[in-house]
């Protein structure tokens, strides 16, 4: 095991940022994260929350402005400059994913034994306690293809805790997980905060979110735009 | 043409320079892809190249003793082996076995990596897709094809001669291996590692980039893959049949005849 290159985020900003592919995605946003929380990204559908949350994991480029993170800016950053924030960074996609010619067990511990984060035998029983919470390690020596939808998706979301980040990005992580996974998702999430350091929480969702929704600071995509949701407020009216 | 030979480069740049950058890799798990890479590559194509390999041995010994004796020069045979099998079929037929088997399955695998957001989710784990998916297939590649030329070479020399041997009896193994061992140059090394070497790097290379262009959409795999066959067989037929001809130029300027 050697000495991590890990960094912890304590700032994510957007300074003017515009993106765009085939069509625009932000135009001019500057913005400056909540850190230390739980953000809840929301918008309709095609509205760019999965595009925010591969922006901020570093998986699309901006296309104007400033991405800042720690106070620098990382828009223009190799692969190998930005690897600390990354591996500081758990994500879980909303779809797809693992690496199909691995077990399920493999796909866990490919992060963790190549950036020799942790012996392997740390490794494996720390692999292995994650999926026991989740309720899937019978399947741990089958292939993403052989097992359920459900499963691949808890796997997915396993994945995004492995290297016990510092901030963790989820893109529909309720999707097609079962009451149970579910739990076992808050129960981890409790556990990395208290034990390993875990700080941030972005979870860009078109569902309602978990737990107390007031406990949450709320982000809305809107008109290729960020804008902070008055929570308290909305459920004020909704109660009349 | 330019464009996609400096595309080709870059990916191969862009992998080296990954491995040589990347301070977080283990080298254990890079090993570990290379190694898989060469039991695909190599140990499972040797039934292939045996077949290949005494087939081609046998017809070229045969046919070129026979003429060679008619017109008196049966001492020839180990100059026109070396110069037929080791130089000239050894490396475009073993070539041609890894398009067909690994090249396939390389630009298909790497297709379905992409629509199935595998590199993404490389990336995020912190992993360079180049680092971890091209290079160990280029260098698996690049020692499959050395080792396979090889093999390729020894079963068309020593099994073709067996299976001569049941056909005609004139051939003594002793006058046989002599001839052989004397017409083996230095230069038929260095031919054998230039043409080995680049066919290996250029298949691995031509596939994964060919695999890489996929997009979204799984519909454009088997384009890809076609696509990654037909460019490879291109690039390593014309690399070939350039150094034969630079070879045998250079054969000619030192004997005086240019």
């Amino acid at each position: 095991m050697k000495r991590s290159l890990k960094k912890v985020i304590h700032e994510i900003e957007f300074k003017k940022m515009s993106f765009a592919r085939e069509v625009s995605f932000f135009e001019d946003v500057s913005f400056k994260f909540p850190m230390e929380t739980v953000v809840w990204v929301r918008g309709e559908s095609g509205a760019g929350k999965s595009t925010l949350l591969r922006l901020l994991a570093g998986l699309e480029s901006i296309t104007s402005g400033e991405l800042l993170i720690n106070g620098e800016d990382v828009s223009e950053m190799s692969f190998e400059e930005f690897l600390p924030y990354r591996l500081g960074i758990g994500f879980s996609f909303d779809l797809g994913g693992l690496i199909n010619n691995r077990s399920l067990f493999d796909n866990l511990m490919l992060p963790i034994l190549y950036h020799q984060e942790m012996d392997y035998s740390e490794a494996s029983q720390w692999v292995l306690e994650l999926m026991s919470a989740f309720g899937v390690e019978s399947y741990k020596e089958d292939r993403p293809a052989m097992v359920s939808g459900r499963i691949r998706k808890s796997v997915v979301v396993m994945r995004s805790l492995v290297l016990r980040p510092s901030t963790l990005l989820m893109d529909e992580p309720l999707t097609g997980m079962s009451r149970e996974m579910i739990s076992a998702l808050v129960t981890t999430i409790s556990v990395l905060q208290a034990k390993w350091g875990l700080k941030n929480i972005v979870i860009a969702t078109g569902h309602e979110m978990f737990g107390d929704p007031t406990a949450h600071d709320v982000v809305e995509v809107r008109e290729r735009k960020l804008i902070f949701a008055d929570q308290r407020q909305e459920l004020r009216e909704k109660i009349g | 043409m330019v464009e996609y030979g400096l595309d080709l480069w870059m990916v191969f740049y862009l992998s080296l320079r990954s491995v040589i950058l990347n301070r977080a890799q283990s080298v254990r798990t890079i090993l570990g892809v290379i190694a898989s890479q060469i039991y695909f590559t190599g140990v499972q194509a040797l039934p292939l190249i045996s077949v290949l390999g005494l087939a081609a041995g046998t017809i070229v010994i045969l046919q070129s003793s026979a003429q060679l004796t008619l017109v008196g020069g049966g001492e020839m045979i180990g100059n026109l082996l070396v110069a037929i099998v080791v130089r000239e079929l050894g490396p475009a037929l073993t070539a041609f076995v890894v398009i067909a088997r690994s090249g396939t399955a390389v630009a298909s695998e790497i297709g379905t990596m992409k629509v199935n957001r595998e590199f993404d989710a490389l990336q995020i784990m912190g992993i360079h897709p180049l680092s971890f998916i091209v290079f160990p297939r280029v260098v698996g590649g690049i020692l499959s094809v050395l080792c396979l030329s090889l093999y390729f070479d020894l079963v068309a020399l020593g099994g073709g001669y067996f299976i001569t041997r049941f056909l005609r009896e004139d051939m003594p193994l002793v006058f046989y291996l002599e001839s052989v061992i004397q017409a083996i140059a230095f230069e038929d090394v260095w031919l054998f590692f230039v043409k080995n070497t680049f066919s290996g790097a250029m298949i691995f290379v031509v596939c994964c980039y060919q695999g890489m262009l996929v997009q979204q959409s799984p519909h454009e795999v088997p384009q890809m893959t076609t696509r990654a066959v037909l460019n490879s067989m291109i690039c390593v037929v014309a690399f070939n049949l350039m150094v034969t001809t630079l070879f045998y130029l250079n054969q000619l300027l030192r004997l005086g005849i240019l």
